[in-house]
């Protein structure tokens, strides 16, 4: 009953103050997804796949295929933080894959610092949430997305 | 008489309270049918753990679950990264109603996935509910979309004839001024691929014909001029292509990132490595 309340407040206000844990997150807090705020990265997708082409080492043994999907935040002056990950098995299922491709692209992402931050319908910089999934096959990386 | 009045406004406040109550405890189907909505709002919003939450005890007590409500579900999902929650659902959706999911289905798996064996199982599979008619998933004639898969796999031969398949199709219905330039774009990008590069800048060059702003045609044209030893014409034609894009002339999608799609960064690069 408690959760159903809760739940519709925030529905209702569409928004809810979020832990900003290691992120210092603008105004009180509110996160927004990528898809509503326009968040970007500078130089696009390609700058991230560059990034990620120079800076990943191949992992050549254990589970080194899947994909790894990587949560973060980005606040209104464009820094990350709160990171989270989930892997999955290339049937799309919820599974471990080896620890060095997670440890690898988590800290890849972490790096990636040329965030261009959301904005609301005023043309505010806002606090947004994103994720990119990295698909690891053989331990080489194949795709990332999304752009 | 205020004495009657707040007697009555008291009694409709209790009824009311009473019937939310009654609501929230016993769980009739229509209590679902409002979680599983709030649900789809709250993933909207981003908040995947509690709207999944919701919409996943929603299926568990309605039976008659439609292929659509799953679809929908599976598109906030793949939206928010839950990857193996999108894809029960969409497979789910996909049992149901095979012949209304499989060509998003297939167009998903292409265009966000990437996974290019799974996308053409679905694509055939929709392509042969109607044998005589080539259908659309997206903006993409069928057939183009599974010349992608099998250009994205490394068979090109494939990938060739359906491109031709595909022009010939459009052709049908329209003139040549109306067909997608990225259809013969990707060709040009296939052959280009193969080592046909004369070839292939036949192809780049109907692009153009059809949008002179394609700055990934005259990107990728410059890049084979270079390739057979004409740098000169290469150079101009990169540098045609690195203004253009400074102009924000581009082919590009809103939700996913376009097969050899070009960007600035790009373009800056290979120029400055000449």
């Amino acid at each position: 009953m408690r959760n159903l309340i809760c739940i519709l407040i925030i529905t209702i206000f569409f928004s809810c103050n979020r832990k900003s844990g290691e992120l210092d997150l603008c105004g009180l807090g509110v996160l927004k997804p990528y898809y509503l705020t326009g968040l970007d990265y500078k130089g696009g997708i390609y700058a991230i796949k560059e990034k990620y082409k120079q800076e990943y080492i191949p992992v050549k043994n254990g589970k080194n295929s899947g994909i790894v999907k990587i949560r973060f935040d980005v606040n209104c002056k464009g820094e990350t933080g709160n990171f989270d990950f989930e892997t999955y098995n290339l049937k799309y299922e919820s599974t471990t894959i080896n620890d060095s491709i997670v440890n690898q692209t988590v800290l890849i992402a972490r790096k990636l610092n040329n965030w261009i931050p959301g904005t609301n319908d005023d043309d505010e910089n806002i606090n947004s949430f994103k994720f990119i999934a990295v698909k690891v096959i053989n331990g080489e990386i194949k795709e990332i997305v999304p752009k | 008489m205020i004495k009657w009045i707040k007697r009555i406004i008291l009694g409709l406040l209790s009824t009311v309270l009473i019937l939310i109550l009654l609501f929230v405890l016993i769980k009739p189907k229509p209590y679902y049918m409002i979680s599983y909505m709030i649900g789809s709002q709250m993933q909207w919003y981003g908040y995947d753990i509690e709207g999944n939450e919701m919409i996943e005890k929603s299926i568990k007590k309605l039976n008659n679950f439609s292929a659509l409500q799953y679809h929908s579900v599976s598109v906030q999902n793949t939206k928010n990264g839950n990857y193996n929650k999108a894809i029960e659902y969409l497979d789910k959706a996909s049992e149901l109603e095979s012949k209304e999911v499989d060509g998003y289905y297939g167009w998903l798996l292409l265009y966000y996935y990437r996974d290019y064996e799974k996308a053409l199982f679905h694509l055939n599979r929709y392509d042969l509910f109607t044998p005589d008619f080539d259908d659309y998933v997206g903006d993409d004639n069928i057939l183009y979309a599974k010349a992608l898969c099998y250009k994205e796999l490394g068979q090109y031969s494939k990938a060739l004839e359906l491109f031709d398949k595909a022009i010939k199709s459009e052709l049908k219905e329209r003139d040549e001024s109306w067909i997608s330039h990225q259809v013969y774009f990707q060709k040009a990008r296939t052959l280009h691929l193969l080592g046909q590069q004369k070839k292939a800048i036949e192809y780049y060059d109907k692009t153009i014909k059809l949008w002179d702003k394609s700055s990934e045609s005259f990107y990728y044209k410059g890049l084979a001029q270079i390739e057979i030893n004409d740098a000169l014409v290469g150079r101009k034609n990169l540098n045609i292509a690195l203004d253009l894009i400074k102009k924000g002339y581009k082919t590009s999608d809103s939700y996913v990132a376009l097969f050899d799609e070009v960007y600035q960064m790009e373009i800056e690069k290979t120029i400055n490595e000449l």
